[in-house]
């Protein structure tokens, strides 16, 4: 396992953007595309929030989301390619974004989709990893006293 | 015809027709179905309907009314303008299915296949000819897939009407030859002043057919690695898929492995019960590491070191 770097300076730096994507497939592909051209062509506002939009063919049905508070979305960009696994790692953030849009595969948007239920983590996390408040602390310190 | 609703958005259906003649609503009235581009990998399918009183038939016959595949571009047009301007007489309507309806509908998690597409398409232009007061009796269709079966399918939705499922119904029956000139006339005008979405212009695609060599060079050239192709593209079609394995990045589904993982299972299952002898065997107790919660597992959250 190697070090990895992120470029602190390229963060303060990186444009936020609204136009981020969570696909419901699996692209063996990095790097630029045609989304302006092929992919925001074919969303559509549906009833209420959801969208549909379609990609090679198969439809899609998704959502905006925002991030939770206190969180930021990085996109990270690794300019070379590390040659073994030792080798340390720069990567740098190219984009920063607060809110995405998630597409399911032919199926409604829910709170049962692993995306939703995956951000809950972040309200239990916080109640979890908070100090205990001082009020509590004293209550049960006091009949020692 | 008057296409523009489909032209400017032509992701989605689009129904187009003239009003109901009054003589429609009394007297009892025969309708045609017939489709045209079904084959093609380029296009909208377009399903057509005319009806008109079974009273004018012979007139209908001197209308001079021909399977639409045997008329030339003009000759259909120009029947086309016939129909349009016998308004007193003769309904029509067309429902335009875009190529990016059939891609959607085909690869839908449970696929929905061209025959089942083609029938509800009928179906529903015959509840909309009855919806608007049409006195429908007699209905003849060009049959999609087995006529018998086509036929008995109709007769269950519709057991009120006289139906006749036939091969050919277009060159045997001159309101089923009406049809498929308008479905016809629109399918070619749908294709002729299609607009690209993704911001490309196209000299020539050819007749849409996977033969062409014209089309072939199309779907070639426009080929994106990313998206594929255009939405004037039938992704469902073995051409534009075959091509997009050959020549565009790989994309892996959820449910791309879903046959063949049922495959594995039934294999497994059928090969046999596992050996009496497994039970006995003591657990492997190498792995000692608290396993994490459920809930993470769930979610697809891990704990992440390194990229």
């Amino acid at each position: 396992m190697s070090l990895i770097h992120v470029d602190k300076n390229s963060a303060s730096q990186a444009r936020t953007t609204k136009a981020c994507h969570l696909m419901p497939c699996e692209i063996d592909y990095n790097g630029p595309a045609k989304v302006a051209d092929y992919f925001d062509t074919s969303v559509r506002h549906d009833q209420g929030t959801v969208l549909s939009a379609t990609f090679r063919g198969r439809p899609l049905s998704g959502k905006e989301m925002q991030l939770p508070d206190g969180y930021t979305g990085l996109l990270l960009k690794e300019l070379h390619r590390p040659y073994s696994e030792e080798e340390e790692r720069h990567l740098k953030v190219s984009h920063k974004f607060e809110q995405f849009t998630y597409w399911n595969l032919d199926a409604e948007p829910s709170i049962n989709d692993k995306i939703h239920k995956a951000l809950e983590w972040t309200h239990i996390a916080k109640t979890l990893h908070s100090p205990i408040e001082s009020q509590e602390n004293s209550n049960v310190s006091e009949p020692d006293k | 015809m008057d296409l523009s609703a489909f032209e400017t958005d032509n992701s989605c259906n689009c129904i187009v027709g003239s009003d109901i003649p009054e003589i429609a609503k009394r007297e009892p009235c025969w309708l045609g179905i017939d489709e045209a581009g079904r084959g093609p990998v380029l296009g909208p399918m377009v399903y057509g309907t005319c009806y008109s009183p079974i009273s004018l038939k012979d007139q209908l016959k001197e209308m001079g009314f021909a399977d639409s595949k045997v008329l030339n571009e003009e000759q259909r047009e120009k029947l086309f303008e016939k129909i349009k301007n016998s308004t007193e007489v003769l309904g029509w309507m067309i429902e335009v299915l875009s190529p990016n309806f059939i891609s959607n509908s085909m690869l839908r998690r449970s696929k929905y296949n061209l025959n089942a597409l083609s029938h509800d398409c009928a179906i529903g232009l015959i509840k909309k000819a009855l919806d608007k007061g049409a006195n429908i009796k007699e209905v003849y269709v060009d049959t999609v897939g087995d006529p018998a079966k086509y036929q008995a399918k109709l007769k269950g939705i519709f057991p009120d009407l006289d139906i006749t499922v036939a091969k050919k119904a277009d060159s045997i029956y001159p309101i089923v030859s009406a049809a498929s000139i308008c479905a016809k006339v629109a399918r070619d005008n749908a294709v002729k002043n299609w607009t690209f979405k993704e911001g490309i212009t196209v000299e020539n695609f050819g007749s849409g057919y996977p033969g062409d060599p014209a089309t072939k060079k199309f779907l070639t050239d426009y080929l994106d690695p990313v998206f594929g192709f255009p939405q004037f593209v039938r992704f469902s079609w073995s051409t534009a898929d075959l091509l997009l394995q050959k020549n565009a990045v790989s994309v892996k589904w959820e449910d791309d492995d879903d046959d063949d993982q049922n495959d594995k299972k039934r294999k497994k299952d059928s090969a046999g019960t596992h050996s009496l002898f497994t039970f006995y065997k003591s657990e492997e107790t190498g792995n000692k590491r608290s396993k994490k919660h459920s809930f993470f597992d769930e979610r697809c959250l891990k704990n992440m070191t390194h990229f």
